[in-house]
């Protein structure tokens, strides 16, 4: 049995904490409701790698997934996020492949005015038509491939600092390591930085976005 | 307050029973297993966390899967990127009371000279063996990307 004053006791105690418990709801209701109408976060600052030297990207013509030609010159005016690697990778191409997808979800309509490009390293295995199957695989970004001759590819890789080297293997195919950066090109066709590898997709959205907002 | 003091025990009870969930703990656990999609003749990579439930470490020394030949392999970036090679490993230790996780960009199975296609949805059986001549076994489920599957 509870004694009468213990009972006053309690039932103050109740009205106390519900008192305190609309006290606590109601900002955190507002904020939420604050937090529905936030715009796109805005990127204001790169989290890659700044060029100390921004430079004219290395220009290039190369033959897309659709066996089209395809001059870097002509992407002015979009931001191009540049990766090199080969459809027989299996680990560190799909990875970024997979942050490109991500980056290209969270940026939304702004995707429009990117280029994603992935320039092949194993032009012996990366046909147009091996490219084509390749990039169709992640269906949230449109990435395109490109291919050519090993005369039209030495000058690229030359131009974005691009390392190969061809490890053969026991089976008698081969593994190829490469450098793993994706290349970031502003509107204007200046290359301003590079994302290193182990960045997210939410890092190069930020990115891509900091470039459209400051060309 | 008697009431207020039920509601706490209820709430410590509920807390702890929710740990115990998993009483029939293995000592070795494997789980999110994945592979990527490839088509056969080609390779793929696998990705998983194993975790050592025990008071020792555990060391994982080599897997093996009937869809192709399978290796466990350690992607090693220089430089930011300026270089990205794929080292094989021959053992990794999960230290005691600890986990390792296969992850992209990290350590990952490869499985090379892959005898089917491995389209999104596929599962695939791997075999992964211990230090002492125990095995375990897990199925990957094969997907794009990391995660789709919860217990």
């Amino acid at each position: 049995m509870i004694p009468d004053k213990e009972r006053i006791a309690l039932g103050r105690m109740q009205q106390r904490l519900r008192t305190s418990l609309v006290a606590l709801l109601l900002p955190v209701l507002l904020l939420s409701a604050g937090c529905g109408s936030t715009a796109r976060p805005t990127a204001t600052a790169l989290r890659g790698v700044a060029l100390k030297e921004v430079r004219p990207a290395g220009d290039f013509t190369l033959t897309d997934h659709h066996g089209e030609p395809l001059q870097m010159q002509d992407l002015h005016g979009k931001v191009v996020a540049l990766f090199f690697g080969y459809t027989h990778c299996p680990d560190i191409c799909p990875l970024t492949m997979s942050v490109m997808s991500q980056a290209a979800a969270a940026l939304g309509k702004d995707a429009e005015q990117v280029r994603f490009l992935f320039v092949t390293v194993d032009p012996e295995r990366d046909s147009v038509g091996v490219l084509a199957t390749y990039v169709a695989r992640w269906d949230q970004v449109n990435v395109t491939g490109l291919t050519g001759s090993q005369e039209q590819l030495a000058p690229v890789y030359a131009q974005y600092n691009v390392a190969i080297e061809k490890v053969p293997k026991q089976n008698g195919g081969y593994a190829v390591n490469h450098s793993a950066q994706t290349w970031l090109i502003d509107q204007k066709g200046m290359m301003r930085a590079y994302l290193p590898m182990g960045a997210s997709g939410e890092d190069l959205a930020n990115d891509i976005r900091y470039l459209l907002k400051n060309p | 307050m008697r009431r207020y003091r039920w509601v706490m025990t209820l709430a410590v009870l509920a807390g702890l029973t929710a740990g115990c969930a998993s009483t029939q703990q293995q000592p070795v656990e494997i789980r999110d297993a994945w592979v990527r999609p490839a088509a056969a003749g080609g390779e793929t990579a696998g990705y998983f966390t194993i975790e050592n439930h025990t008071k020792a470490p555990v060391t994982l020394t080599g897997i093996q899967s009937d869809w192709g030949d399978a290796s466990m392999h350690q992607t090693v970036v220089e430089n930011n990127g300026a270089m990205a090679k794929m080292m094989p490993v021959s053992s990794v230790e999960i230290p005691a009371v600890g986990q390792v996780t296969f992850t992209p960009g990290g350590y990952h199975v490869m499985i090379e000279n892959l005898k089917g296609d491995l389209a999104p949805g596929e599962h695939v059986a791997l075999s992964i063996r211990l230090e002492g001549g125990k095995s375990l076994s897990v199925t990957a489920v094969v997907q794009d990307q990391p995660g789709g599957h919860h217990h």
